[in-house]
């Protein structure tokens, strides 16, 4: 039986103003097993942003279903989204969103420090070293972003991705901040990750690093353009 | 809790980051608060504290009225006969005491020190029920009649003047040539009635019976004397106006008796009115507590104003990270949690700040204010004052994180980070920013104008001309009593000084007793102020003579009927007649006529004459020579020369004296330009702050209007134009309000409205008006200084 991390029923969001409606996306309907690799292209303007902030709870449908790890979250109020956001779904940003303020190892840290029951500060510290070790950067613990080149900073926030062990990964252009050297480690990491069992949807509009996905999805115009080939895994 | 000293630890490691923030918070509001609560603390020992004596609600002095046939009160103070009448004849108190205060020297010691002396009843420290050092209290063995010479003495002046030994009470003390054994010393804080002064409490205290109220003084029903008070404990079963109509009766009708071949007192009469002691032991403290709390209160809101504005924009600034944190996880109270640790950080550092601040604060006042404020040696941090700091930085705190939290969208804030960080998760309403600059403007023009008031009438006093020359003169009171010194040797000794310019034997000019004169022919009675004084005063002092001559130094010899008037009181004979000539029932003479003088700290020129002071009075007044001028040290060598037992009574410049007149004028001119000055900062700084947070917001605006030819003129106006509405609604409410408080505290009595108000009011406004035009300007400076195509970015 194949364990769904992601299902999206003829999803769709329409922005509105006064004057005018926009169809962002349209009856996407999709899923995502776990252990999956997925990657999601099309052009700039397509709707990839729109569908990786929903499928990320950063933003709601105008209509249809999804599904994240078999509960229903398209009715989720702001404080359950966010319970749901901190505890199964960790996120890498294109512009790596690291809190210029903190430390590289507070950065980290940070997820843990939102749940509900928070582990003991140690716990917290060891795993927040566990994921930069994980990264090859826990000898920059105690540096702040500033002082990481940008291949550095993305690896941070992959480490503060995985910190609190989420079911899937959303990972918005990954490399598109970083020159083409740091990008392919970035990307190889994330392969790495995956390797060892993540379930990855990356958002890239780069068909190079699209193809290291185990599954593409296409999009264009608010619409997928390939019809979704649902890889069933062992199980 | 390992997790929330993480929290306040990375809250601190963003902070730290930001010193500008901190500095801004922490001195604006430390400052602000640490005077707040100082005069908070004045207020409440003022207002809210009992008085520390039994039954403090029911104890209350008789003021002791005279009242004149136009029915005005001519006298507010007790006529000797009167006071022991009442004494022992009122029934409205459970307990009542009789006092006297006056000042002597203490001859036994060897410094002599001048001391202030109470004699008292024994229901006085009964009344007031004083903790004791050492010994005991007059006790009622050594009441009225009793002729036992003891005296208690103050804690002060045992340990100044007996070293703190316990030997004291096996030793007597000598005033006025009447030995005292000493009985006992009062406690260091042992509370005590004030007199002349807030801080000023009697060193010594002596039975009734030897009073200094000389024999005639004790037989005369008309002459009051301020130094004669009567303290009593109201009987529960009797209201206070119910006291006033009985003791008024009781004195009334027995004094009527006793005057009625005075033909001076026809249609005279005597009134009692019964005063809280509290409300004389306040005095007019109330009012002036009452007015710095009020700065203080309008000083505070303009700094939380500031820091409301400052935090805004904090806020706005760190939306970034916030959208961060929430796509990470932080739910909405996860977001208030970060902004109030951050808020609560910056109020305990400030407020840290503002407990220092306090501190030196109370010293201060306790420094140089005690003798215009009361019970300010009761002033010190307590617990009270600590629980209510952090009561206070608590709801502060609260309440700008709700003011903070009202500008995040967390729905917004979680789009933010969406693509390239489309829209905005932070954003500070139009309405809130308004009426944050209106009531900023509103409350600066009210404190500016009432300020400016307030120091255009203090400078108006301190400018008073008073009428003569104070230059190198210095008054001279001897301690031996009138009448019994060698005083024509210590006058020709005196005179003949070389660094003496010139000598009168006269009462310095600040202080007036009042005597009556009547003419009955004209059916004319007086009660004004008179002075003794010699044939050199008006001369000495340069009062000029207006008409008329002075008398001579015969008259003064022989203590002849003439008199001298000022113009005031001249205005009011001339309705019975020729004043030079003029002549009353006691045969006293007017042969001139001088210039009013004023008493310093008052404008007021009251009728007054002067008269021979004759010579065995033992005051002087010496002028020295330019640059002249003759220690204490030395007088009292000059004086022990001439005769042995006299000695120094007093012996200050006449400067010293109209300072201490002038003293409340010149604190509330400081304190008002200080707290203008605070004002005019705090109002700039935060006007500064809102319009460098509205310039930074609307950087791509303003870098495109740039770009199509606007000039930076242009956008100084379009700044400006941000702030005229709320300058408006701000500058009308304020003078509003001022029109109130003017019509609640003066009544318009004491301001012109055409020369005083307009001016000060226009003045203010465009003072504001200068404040926010630099406001508006120096932000935007710093952003004409960019490149265009930066602004264009936002960057």
């Amino acid at each position: 039986m194949t364990n769904w991390v992601i299902e999206l029923q003829q999803l769709s969001k329409i922005f509105e103003t006064e004057e005018l409606e926009t169809h962002a996306l349209q009856n996407i309907s999709f899923s995502i097993a776990q252990g999956e690799y997925v990657s999601i292209s099309g052009p700039s303007g397509c709707g990839k942003s729109t569908l990786l902030s929903i499928l990320g709870l950063l933003d709601v449908a105008s209509s249809g279903s999804y599904k994240l790890l078999g509960q229903d979250v398209t009715t989720l109020n702001a404080n359950q989204a966010a319970e749901v956001r901190n505890l199964k779904i960790g996120f890498i940003f294109q512009s790596f969103n690291l809190i210029d303020e903190l430390s590289v190892l507070d950065n980290v840290a940070l997820p843990l420090t939102y749940q509900a029951k928070p582990p003991a500060m140690a716990e917290i510290i060891k795993r927040a070293k566990g994921c930069l070790e994980k990264v090859g950067l826990s000898h920059r613990a105690n540096h702040k972003p500033a002082q990481l080149s940008g291949g550095q900073q993305q690896r941070v926030a992959i480490a503060r991705a995985l910190i609190a062990e989420p079911a899937i990964l959303l990972v918005d252009e990954p490399t598109g901040n970083l020159d083409s050297a740091s990008g392919d480690k970035v990307m190889q990491l994330l392969d790495e990750l995956n390797q060892q069992g993540t379930t990855i949807c990356m958002v890239t509009h780069d068909p190079r690093y699209a193809d290291m996905a185990q599954r593409k999805i296409q999009l264009l115009d608010g619409e997928l353009l390939t019809t979704p080939q649902v890889t069933t895994l062992a199980g | 809790m390992d997790l929330v000293l993480y929290r306040l630890f990375q809250t601190w490691q963003s902070l730290r980051t930001k010193p500008g923030l901190i500095f801004s918070v922490v001195v604006s509001m430390g400052l602000t608060l640490g005077a707040l609560l100082a005069v908070s603390a004045l207020a409440y020992v003022i207002f809210i504290k009992t008085l520390p004596f039994p039954d403090a609600e029911r104890l209350y002095l008789v003021e002791h009225q005279l009242i004149n046939e136009k029915q005005q009160i001519d006298g507010r103070a007790f006529t000797y006969p009167n006071l022991e009448y009442l004494y022992k004849q009122q029934q409205v108190f459970d307990k009542s005491a009789s006092f006297y205060v006056d000042a002597g020297i203490i001859m036994s010691l060897p410094k002599r020190p001048m001391a202030e002396i109470s004699y008292v009843t024994p229901e006085y420290f009964q009344l007031l029920n004083p903790a004791v050092a050492l010994g005991r209290l007059i006790s009622d063995n050594e009441g009225v009649d009793q002729y036992k010479p003891v005296a208690v003495i103050s804690y002060r002046l045992w340990q100044q003047q007996y070293g703190g030994s316990e030997d004291v009470l096996s030793q007597s003390l000598n005033i006025n040539d009447q030995s005292f054994q000493i009985i006992g010393v009062l406690a260091k804080l042992a509370p005590g009635l004030a007199i002349a002064g807030y801080n000023q409490q009697s060193d010594v205290y002596a039975p009734w019976d030897f009073n200094t109220v000389d024999a005639r003084s004790r037989k005369r029903w008309g002459n009051d004397d301020g130094g004669l008070m009567m303290l009593g404990l109201l009987k529960t079963s009797i209201t206070p106006e119910q006291a006033n109509q009985q003791l008024t009766q009781l004195m009334n009708n027995n004094w009527q008796q006793q005057v009625s071949h005075i033909d001076f007192f026809k249609e005279w009469s005597v009134a009692a009115q019964l005063q809280p002691l509290k409300d004389y032991l306040l005095g007019d403290s109330q009012q002036a507590a009452l007015l710095l709390f009020l700065g203080s209160i309008g000083l505070a809101i303009i700094a939380l104003a500031n820091l409301t504005n400052l935090l805004l924009s904090r806020t706005a600034e760190r939306q970034h990270p916030l959208a961060i944190s929430a796509a990470l996880g932080a739910s909405i109270k996860h977001i208030r949690t970060n902004v109030f640790t951050e808020i609560m950080l910056l109020m305990t550092m400030a407020m840290t700040v503002a407990q220092g601040v306090m501190l030196l604060l109370i010293a201060l006042m306790q420094q140089y204010l005690t003798d215009y404020l009361p019970y300010l040696q009761q002033l010190h941090i307590s617990g009270l004052s600590l629980l209510f700091s952090a009561l206070l930085l608590v709801v502060i705190s609260v309440v700008l994180t709700l003011i903070c939290s009202r500008t995040i969208d967390y729905q917004a804030l979680n789009n933010q980070l969406r693509g390239s960080g489309k829209g905005t998760g932070v954003a500070v309403k139009a309405s809130t920013r308004h009426w944050l600059i209106s009531s900023q403007i509103a409350i600066a023009c009210l404190l500016l104008m009432s300020n400016s008031l307030l120091t255009t009438q203090s400078l108006n006093l301190l400018n008073q001309p008073l009428g003569y020359q104070t230059d190198n003169i210095k008054a001279l009171v001897t301690s031996v009593p009138e009448g019994e010194g060698d005083l024509a040797l210590l006058k020709q000794r005196l005179a003949q000084h070389p660094q003496v310019e010139r000598l009168s034997q006269s009462m310095r000019p600040d202080i007036f007793p009042t005597l009556a004169l009547s003419n009955q022919a004209d059916n004319a009675r007086f009660s004004v102020l008179a002075k003794p004084v010699d044939e050199a005063y008006f001369s000495l002092l340069e009062q000029p003579l207006l008409q008329g001559a002075m008398f001579t130094a015969q008259d003064n010899q022989q203590r002849n009927s003439v008199i001298v008037v000022n113009q005031a009181f001249a205005d009011r004979i001339k309705t019975y007649g020729e004043v030079i000539g003029y002549t009353f029932d006691n045969g006293a003479r007017i042969v001139g006529i001088v210039a009013n003088t004023v008493i310093a700290g008052s404008t007021a020129q009251e009728p007054a004459f002067y008269y021979p002071a004759g010579p065995r009075r033992n005051m002087f007044l010496i002028k020295f020579h330019q640059g002249a001028s003759l220690s204490q040290a030395a007088v009292q060598a000059i004086m022990t020369d001439v005769q042995p037992q006299l000695s120094v009574f007093s012996y200050q410049s006449l400067d010293y004296y109209n300072n201490q007149g002038w003293k409340t004028a010149m604190i509330t001119a400081v304190s008002s330009v200080g707290i203008s000055l605070l004002t005019a900062l705090l109002t700039g700084v935060g006007i500064y702050g809102v319009l460098s947070y509205i310039c930074r917001m609307r950087r791509t605006e303003l870098g495109t209007r740039l770009a199509i030819g606007a000039k930076p003129l242009r956008l100084v106006q379009l700044m400006m134009a941000t702030t005229r509405r709320d300058f408006l609604l701000g500058a009308s409410c304020a003078v509003m309000a001022l029109v109130i408080l003017m019509w609640m505290f003066d009544g318009y009595q004491n301001i012109q409205l055409v020369s005083e108000l307009l001016p000060i009011i226009a003045l203010s406004l465009l003072f504001v008006g200068g404040l926010l035009v630099i406001a508006a300007y120096l932000p935007l400076r710093i952003w004409l200084k960019q490149p265009i195509a930066h602004l264009l970015k936002g960057e």
